[in-house]
């Protein structure tokens, strides 16, 4: 797949990155620039010390390596040796992989999260020991002893933490009895302060996930009209006592709800685990990019989300998100997909009543730009909520659910956008404010098939196809 | 218990705090009563949270009315689209490259995607009207209705619905309305002219050099009172075409007092003229107090004041670089371009330079035409490239409208100076290679842009890529 200057500008993190990739793109940074049939290029570019940065690009899928100490990632050499690459002006040298490319290719995960290939056997094949063979030889020779004792450790562990969280939500059962007591029509004004308390008490007694979703609720009620604040409390106020109940009462849920309100709670898969699960939903087939959302978590991370709807026979109603956690002290970071790219591959779902959350297991073939319209499933907006009504009932803690829908029309009414079924039944659902101007201009189109995040009170509309082309939320 | 019994019965309590407002007995489902404090409270809120979550957002009782205008002109293909949003999205874009894109689509009856509206907004804000009416509405769409301006943009003007287009296309019709029927130009005119603004007055007043003859005489004559000073100032001009030089002319009472005539040579005496400039003007104001003072005055008649003809006026001023300013200012603002080409083949080539130094709008009554033929003869980059600076090139762009005369810009290129500037030691701003790229015609663009190559992209990177919007913009015509 041919890298486009589209493409090095949708992976580049901030517009400065790529201002300060424009000034390398002098040959005179580059000693040589070279490239292999099967995607890979590379090159050494001269910066300010003595030795120049080794930078690596994979075309197939868009990763990248460069061994300068800068924290955004691409750093600005990479993007670079992209932009020339996709310009098509630089004499690339047709030449075999050094030492230091095939290392990287034999180490790397490929940035849409597929498994890196058999970096043993090749590494085996080529006579080489690389970094990731010498630690996997070293970690082979196991020692039962150690192992049982280190299990021990491990549940031992585990019933500590588990015995933490449920004093955690004995904390959390005293802080909503007292916010009953106080009433919550006025809880969304002091909502930072009050939760903050409790918020330290949940990260003491390991429930993070429960944790986090109480950091950012104050900033969900204050993103609302007022007049909606206190109501919207009640709502998500008792999905706390519902997920802390709940996990009480796990052992007596059924398997998919039991795992999901772990999960919720803060007990992470792993993602060898999750793709170790067999009984784990596995989605096969075409899938499109319909979102790509980055947003600052308030515990410093940086949450990325592609959103992905399946495009083929087999997976037409499925949709997905995947998730990656980043540092904010890393630089701005983007998701490697854009909107409307489209991919095969298998989606590993983690075990949920209302299957979302996933990881890609196998890539079939990697994300590659297409002005094909997206087919949105063909269903109504009242029928897309009815999804939703669905999803809420199976996971009573559902925070946002994908709304694909067909043959709706964006009005305005008072300040707000709505988007409106053009059937008979006449839903319609309310904008988020934040698109107010962005997505205005859909105003001016009769039909729209489209794509949005519903988190029960406002659509985050992320991409339509409209009789004027493509819209995608900037 | 259903969704709405929850909400009246229940909410209430929730939202008033249940040491306020607990609970009435009756108002909870028996299961949960038997649970037991704080339980019942919690379930309450569950239950009652999880059927507010349920329910649909209401359905507003109506939805403001689409304004959006339908339009004729074609949306830029999708390879444009991109290319726009690349360019325009730059940080270190000029002013002149988003001038030069806007006339450019202009020209080509082009409009922005209504999708890249938003994310346009400054570009759009600031050329809106060249941008067709969806442009229009877009940064209007807060404006009270009353203030809007009308969003018309017909593809095809005529004498009904031509005052409500864009100022460059009510000035072009207006100019061919002219030629074809002077008389009924007029007429047209006249109905218009009470509501329209100062610069528009003037611009629209300009178009009567077209034609004018006697019949004119009555629209004319009331506008030598017309509250803007360049409106009656150019009143002033086309009636000393039709009328010669009568009457009093207060300003051009005021220049000839501060003009010195004498006599020089010494076989042959000749008149010299100098222009002293008030004590209080520094040599860098002079060319703003010209200006303005030289406004009002005509050729014919400064020159029939001072007892000279035309050309030996300019032939009179060889020795005085300011009086020959002002005689080029009122020469390009009459078009007398034998007598401006005499000044600036001789001793002031900078002409151009300086006026466009005091921002000078004495073209401003020019037709597009006109000001392509002002061009060709006062820009001479053979004798005189301003040194390497923005402000008289964008000065120069925003005159013409869109690219130089082939020939100019042949001399350009050609030009030491212009060469020196591209290699000297000090590579030249990425703003002024903009401006060079925004003023440069399709046929030199290959060659404007190998010349550019000689520097880094952090110079020449917009302007490369403004040279290929530029062209393909003019490729869809």
């Amino acid at each position: 797949m041919a890298l486009s200057l589209h493409k090095v500008e949708s992976l580049a993190p901030d517009q400065a990155s790529l201002a300060a990739a424009r000034k390398l793109l002098k040959a005179a940074t580059w000693p040589g620039l070279f490239a292999d049939a099967a995607g890979l290029v590379w090159g050494e570019c001269q910066g300010s010390g003595a030795a120049p940065y080794r930078v690596v690009i994979q075309e197939e899928d868009f990763g990248y390596k460069c061994t300068c100490p800068s924290r955004k990632f691409p750093c600005k050499h990479s993007l670079a040796l992209m932009w020339l690459r996709a310009e098509g002006k630089a004499a690339f040298q047709q030449a075999t992989t050094p030492e230091w490319v095939a290392d990287w290719v034999r180490r790397r995960k490929p940035a849409n999260g597929a498994p890196a290939k058999e970096a043993k056997e090749e590494a085996g094949q080529a006579g080489i020991k690389s970094m990731v063979a010498a630690l996997a030889a070293e970690e082979a020779p196991a020692d039962p002893k150690a192992e049982a004792r280190s299990a021990a450790a491990r549940e031992r562990n585990r019933r500590d933490r588990e015995e933490a969280v449920l004093s955690g939500l004995a904390d959390l059962d005293i802080w909503l009895a007292d916010q009953l007591d106080t009433g919550l029509a006025g809880f969304a004004s002091q909502a930072r302060k009050s939760c903050a308390t409790l918020v330290q008490r949940l990260v003491d007694a390991k429930a993070p996930g429960l944790a986090s979703r109480l950091e950012a609720l104050p900033g969900r009620l204050l993103a609302m009209p007022e007049g909606q604040r206190g109501s919207a409390a009640v709502a998500e106020l008792g999905q706390f006592h519902l997920i802390a109940e709940a996990y009480r009462r796990q052992d007596s849920l059924p398997a998919e709800l039991r795992a999901d309100v772990r999960r919720v709670v803060g007990w992470a898969q792993t993602r060898n685990e999750l793709l170790e699960d067999q009984a784990a939903l596995r989605i096969s087939g075409a899938w499109r990019v319909v979102a790509t959302l980055s947003e600052v978590q308030p515990d410093r991370l940086r949450r990325l989300e592609t959103w992905l709807i399946g495009e083929g026979q087999e997976n037409s109603s499925a949709s997905a998100v995947l998730l990656d956690f980043v540092p904010v002290s890393t630089g701005p970071a983007r998701s490697p997909f854009s909107a409307g790219e489209r991919l095969a591959a298998t989606l590993v779902y983690y075990v949920s009543p209302a299957p979302l959350r996933a990881q890609i297991a196998v890539m079939d073939s990697p994300a590659s730009a297409s002005g094909d319209p997206i087919a949105f499933p063909e269903q109504t907006l009242g029928q897309a909520l009815d999804g939703y009504g669905r999803a809420l009932a199976l996971e009573p803690w559902l925070e946002r659910w994908p709304l694909g829908f067909a043959n709706c029309r964006l009005r305005q009414s008072g300040a707000k956008l709505w988007l409106v079924s053009r059937e008979d039944d006449g839903t319609a659902v309310p904008l988020a404010e934040s698109q107010s101007s962005t997505a205005a201009p859909l105003e001016c189109v009769d039909r729209i098939d489209g794509f949005g995040i519903w988190n029960g009170s406002a659509l985050q509309l992320t991409i339509a196809e409209t009789a004027l082309g493509r819209w995608e939320a900037s | 218990m259903k969704s709405g019994s929850l909400k009246a019965q229940i909410l209430p309590s929730l939202l008033a705090g249940l040491r306020r407002e607990p609970f009435k007995q009756d108002s909870l489902p028996s299961q949960l009563t038997e649970a037991g404090e704080p339980q019942v409270a919690f379930a309450a809120l569950s239950l009652c949270g999880q059927a507010l979550r349920f329910e649909r957002p209401a359905r507003p009782a109506e939805f403001a009315v689409s304004q959006w205008p339908t339009e004729d002109r074609p949306i830029v293909s999708c390879e444009m689209r991109t290319l726009l949003k690349r360019l325009l999205k730059e940080k270190r874009l000029s002013a002149d490259s988003e001038f030069a894109v806007a006339c450019a689509l202009e020209h080509a009856r082009l409009r922005p995607h209504p999708f890249d509206l938003p994310q346009l907004e400054g570009f759009v804000r600031a050329h809106a009207e060249r941008l067709g009416a969806t442009a229009l509405y877009w940064v209007q769409r807060e404006t009270p209705e009353a203030q809007r301006r009308s969003y018309f943009d017909a593809e095809e003007l005529n004498a009904s619905n031509w005052a409500e287009a864009s100022l460059a296309r009510r000035v072009a019709f207006l100019e061919s309305w002219r030629s074809r029927d002077a008389a009924d130009a007029r007429q047209g005119l006249e109905l218009v002219w009470a509501s329209r603004s100062a610069d528009e007055r003037l611009r629209m007043l300009g178009v009567m050099q077209t034609g004018l003859s006697e019949d004119d005489l009555a629209f004319l004559e009331p506008l030598k009172k017309d509250r803007a000073p360049r409106v009656r100032a150019l009143a002033a001009r086309l009636l000393a075409r039709l009328q010669g030089t009568r009457g009093e002319n207060p300003a051009l009472k005021e220049c000839l007092s501060r003009i010195e005539r004498s006599k020089s040579g010494l076989l042959r005496k000749q008149v010299a003229l100098k222009l002293t400039l008030p004590a209080n003007v520094k040599e860098f104001e002079a060319p703003r107090w010209i200006a303005g003072q030289f406004a009002e005055a005509g050729l014919e008649e400064l020159a029939t004041a001072l007892g000279l003809d035309p050309a030996a006026l300019v032939e009179s001023a060889q020795k005085d670089t300011n009086l020959l300013l002002a005689l080029a200012m009122i020469t390009s603002a009459e078009g007398h371009w034998p007598l401006l080409e005499k000044i600036v083949a001789g001793p002031l080539p900078e002409a151009w330079g300086r006026m466009s130094e005091c921002a000078w709008a004495g073209l401003d009554p020019l037709s597009p035409a006109q000001r392509a033929a002002w061009v060709s003869v006062a820009v001479r980059p053979q004798q005189w490239i301003p040194p390497a600076g923005v402000v008289q090139w964008s000065w120069l762009l925003r005159q013409l409208e869109g690219p130089l005369p082939a020939p100019v810009m042949e001399q350009l290129l050609r030009a030491k100076e212009f060469d020196a500037q591209i290699g000297g030691e000090k590579p030249p701003s990425a703003e002024w290679v903009q401006a060079i790229c925004a003023l440069c015609p399709g046929a030199f663009r290959d060659r404007l842009a190998l010349a550019l190559q000689k520097l880094d992209r952090e110079s020449s990177g917009e302007g490369l890529l403004l040279l290929e919007i530029l062209d393909r913009l003019e490729k869809t015509q």
